[in-house]
């Protein structure tokens, strides 16, 4: 499963930066040196572009050297702080979005035959497991004045939780929402959030699912779960995601 | 809000900056009558339900 190639193993940043989405307290400790290596590297990254006269070709963090906001400069530590989420932000998730999209392709023979006898759905399909199987189940937000929402009375400063995997379960907005539909029109889910804080990399990380999942079902275009053990999954922090996703396939002779 | 489905779904009648934010903007604009399905589905595929359609 692409998930163990791009990872590298259990010692690998990624893992133990991951384990703090697990919400396990013995995971805090690898979590920290983890996120201190991520931090280590992003600073060698920084160093070594300091003083060059122009920014890389398509080097994100030349261009972050460079930026301005609200007329000065960005500090050492928010053009950190940017690189390092963006690691967090951009590799567990995309593995976890896909570990889930597989698992279901795999245990929907129908499904996958679509996909294959189409490809044009996979776009589709993607969608469709951000708002079904929604890996962020929300986030916090402070609320900035007095208001009345929805019936309840909200204070400046109080802070709320948007559970976007709730929304995307809603049957008041989703036709058959408890259902996975692979070719679901107006699926407008917030498997990316919304609003300004929206996720940054929503483009990339489709293009990264779509592509994967197409050049898969090129190769290999039937698998099942290789298990018959449930699988397990962590999560309860703030993100979900299948821990293994073992599958097996036959190679044609 | 730079989701891109819209534009994305309906190329034949929204297009975007350099930024990925669409370009038509409070605006009102005709759909063609070839346009009018992948104008619901870009309406309805926004995640801001920022888009309506007017009917007359």
């Amino acid at each position: 499963m692409a998930a163990r190639t791009v990872s590298g193993g259990e010692q690998s940043w990624i893992e133990q930066a991951s384990r703090r989405f697990s919400g396990d307290p013995a995971g805090l400790e690898p979590m920290a040196r983890a996120l201190d290596g991520i931090r280590q590297y992003w600073i060698t990254v920084l160093d070594q572009r300091r003083g060059e006269p122009a920014p890389r070709d398509g080097d994100l963090a030349s261009h972050l050297m460079r930026a301005r906001f609200s007329g000065r400069p960005l500090t050492d530590a928010e053009i950190l702080d940017m690189l390092t989420v963006l690691v967090l932000a951009g590799l567990d998730t995309t593995r976890g979005q896909l570990g889930y999209l597989f698992r279901h392709l795999a245990m929907h023979p129908d499904d996958r035959a679509a996909l294959i006898a189409d490809p044009q759905l996979i776009p589709s399909a993607v969608e469709e497991s951000l708002r079904f199987y929604t890996i962020i189940f929300g986030d916090g937000r402070k609320v900035t004045r007095d208001v009345e929402f929805h019936g309840a009375r909200l204070k400046k400063g109080d802070m709320v939780y948007g559970l976007v995997s709730g929304a995307n379960r809603d049957p008041r907005a989703y036709e058959r929402a408890g259902e996975f539909i692979l070719d679901r029109k107006h699926n407008h889910h917030f498997g990316f959030a919304g609003g300004p804080h929206r996720c940054l990399g929503a483009h990339l990380a489709r293009r990264e699912m779509q592509i994967g999942v197409e050049e898969w079902l090129r190769l290999i275009p039937d698998f099942r779960v290789a298990t018959d053990e449930e699988l397990a999954e962590r999560g309860g922090g703030s993100m979900m995601t299948l821990t293994k996703l073992p599958l097996a396939w036959d190679v044609a002779r | 809000m730079g989701h891109g489905r819209c534009y994305q779904l309906s190329p034949g009648l929204l297009t975007c900056d350099d930024e990925g934010y669409v370009t038509i903007r409070d605006q009102v604009i005709d759909v063609p009558d070839d346009q009018v399905a992948a104008a619901e589905e870009a309406a309805g595929t926004c995640p801001e339900e920022a888009i309506i359609l007017l009917r007359d």
